[in-house]
């Protein structure tokens, strides 16, 4: 039978997990060449919401937690063709072509291409969900040097102590493909348009359209360039999911995040179970230190109501 | 960003068949063989010169940029015609000479067959040649011909209609007497292709007509004398 058994129920255990999940940050930028176009991605993220459960089978659920995404975008850098007029033919012949062709004037170019960049933290939600189980580490403070003792390691600062740590150790994480919005085919619609007319800015109305109306419905030369498809918002979640493996990465980050970087609950060992105190006798020492006693063989367990910590001392 | 605008073009209002900018081009057939040296002139002064040869087995179409000549082989001294230039185009007897300017205004050219006598200059367009061009600016244009009395009536538009079919319209045509254009009217759409047939001599002077568009007039401070009050 353990010496020590502490309980805690659930909502003492959903208070330390969120604890825990407001401490998550996440931010990653990345860029991909394609070729007729470049697209670069900058995210930062962090957790909201979720349910978190505690099961009758020793396992912990946390459920529709959100990513927040602070900041999503995508940046497109595109190589527009070159806008030309003439070449028409002067001279057809029926059936078979042209005999006289007019050579072709450009009248616009950009080098190297146009650039836009989609806010789209606004238009894209996440959800994610964790099942795993509560597991026990201790872990020796890598600062601490050889010999020193346990006092003396509390007492430095920042605290050199050794702790058991109490960490969620994921055993599944599902996370919901993005859910895009439909305006973001507007997005990108007015993005590039905006950007055009940026391009074009010096020039009066008439000439503006008529390099335009070379270039044809802005967005279908785009989606060419792009190879976009008739569904914009799949090509966007493939761009991000596919190509950057931003789901990927934030599925790595989390499972991390949870099991090797920041545990539920720390717990100091040895354990001090009276605080520093005045000599009660007066004389030397004038200070008590604190008396600590050593935590071995910890173990937690969760059935569907509390978290259970049990381990033996001395 | 490095965007380039060929400005030029796009503030081109009037153009003129006998002083060739980037925008128009003249066409004659040549139907002899044999070599011809071609003067390249700009604003009435000789400034380059060049050959193409005329051989049964040349192209169909052959393109002389009179910019890219001038820039090319500027003209120093007296021209040498014979021998003077190597690597020719050659063009069939059945095919076409484009005289066009790639840059600048102002281009004409004169060719002479082995340096004797003139067979055609592109300030005077002749019967069976053609001037080729295209209007950007919406508006309305006269077209007149300098060497007769004809005269005619051009409207280019730009409407939303307009560009939905702007890569997949088809060039017109005019035909070009001394006195009369036919049709006397026509309506382009901006870029539209159009080609004028030469039946008699001619050349072709296109005008806009009326404000620019999208052009606002230079502002204007004005002072009035104050009027002065009448004595009583």
């Amino acid at each position: 039978m353990a010496h020590l058994t502490i309980a805690a129920n659930e909502k003492t255990f959903v208070g330390l997990f969120q604890a825990l999940r407001d401490n998550f940050h996440f931010s990653f930028s990345d860029s991909v060449d394609f070729g007729p176009f470049r697209a670069g991605i900058a995210v930062q993220a962090h957790l909201e919401g979720g349910t978190v459960d505690l099961r009758a089978d020793n396992t912990i659920q946390v459920k529709e937690l959100d990513i927040k995404w602070d900041q999503l975008d995508l940046s497109l850098g595109i190589d527009i063709p070159e806008i030309c007029i003439g070449g028409f033919c002067i001279i057809p012949i029926p059936f078979d072509g042209c005999l006289l062709r007019a050579p072709r004037i450009c009248v616009f170019s950009a080098d190297p291409d146009i650039n836009i960049t989609l806010p789209l933290g606004g238009v894209i939600t996440s959800e994610i969900s964790v099942t795993g189980s509560l597991l026990t580490k201790y872990a020796v403070n890598p600062a601490r040097p050889a010999g020193m003792n346990d006092w003396d390691a509390q007492d430095s600062n920042p605290s050199l102590a050794s702790h058991w740590q109490i960490v969620l150790d994921p055993q599944t994480i599902d996370l919901d493909i993005f859910d895009i919005a439909d305006i973001v085919g507007d997005l990108l619609e007015n993005a590039l348009d905006a950007a055009i007319d940026n391009l074009l800015g010096f020039l009066p109305g008439w000439a503006k359209a008529l390099i335009k109306a070379i270039f044809g419905p802005i967005i279908d030369l785009i989606r060419a360039i792009l190879d976009l498809g008739d569904d914009i918002q799949e090509w966007i979640s493939d761009l991000l999911n596919v190509s950057f493996g931003l789901l990927d990465l934030v599925l790595q980050l989390v499972a991390d995040f949870f099991a090797n970087k920041n545990p539920i609950q720390l717990i100091e060992d040895p354990f001090p179970i009276l605080p520093q105190a005045p000599n009660p006798n007066g004389g030397f020492p004038p200070v008590i230190v604190p008396v600590k006693i050593p935590i071995r063989d910890l173990r937690v367990f969760n059935d569907d109501v509390e978290m259970v910590m049990e381990a033996n001392v001395g | 960003m490095n965007t380039r605008i060929n400005f030029q073009v796009l503030n081109i209002v009037n153009q003129d068949s006998g002083a060739l900018g980037p925008l128009g081009m003249a066409i004659h057939q040549f139907a002899e063989p044999g070599r011809y040296h071609v003067g390249v002139h700009r604003e009435g002064r000789t400034v380059a010169d060049t050959e193409f040869q005329v051989d049964a087995d040349g192209d169909t179409q052959i393109n002389i940029d009179l910019t890219a000549v001038a820039r090319r082989n500027p003209r120093k001294g007296d021209c040498e015609c014979k021998g003077s230039h190597d690597d020719v185009a050659v063009v069939s007897p059945k095919g076409y000479v484009l005289f066009h300017a790639s840059g600048g205004d102002g281009y004409s050219a004169t060719v002479a067959a082995e340096c004797e006598r003139a067979v055609f200059d592109s300030a005077k367009l002749g019967k069976g040649d053609l001037y080729a061009t295209s209007l950007l600016e919406p508006g309305k244009y006269t077209v007149r011909n300098a060497m007769g009395t004809a005269k005619a009536e051009i409207e280019v538009t730009l409407t939303p209609e307009d560009a939905k079919r702007i890569k997949t319209v088809e060039p017109q045509y005019m035909d070009v007497k001394s006195k009369t254009f036919e049709p006397a009217a026509i309506k382009l759409v901006s870029s539209q292709g159009l080609v004028f047939r030469i039946k008699d001599h001619a050349r072709v002077v296109i005008e806009r007509q009326g404000d620019r568009s999208g052009r606002p007039e230079n502002p204007v401070i004005q002072w009035r004398k104050p009027v002065a009050a009448k004595p009583r």
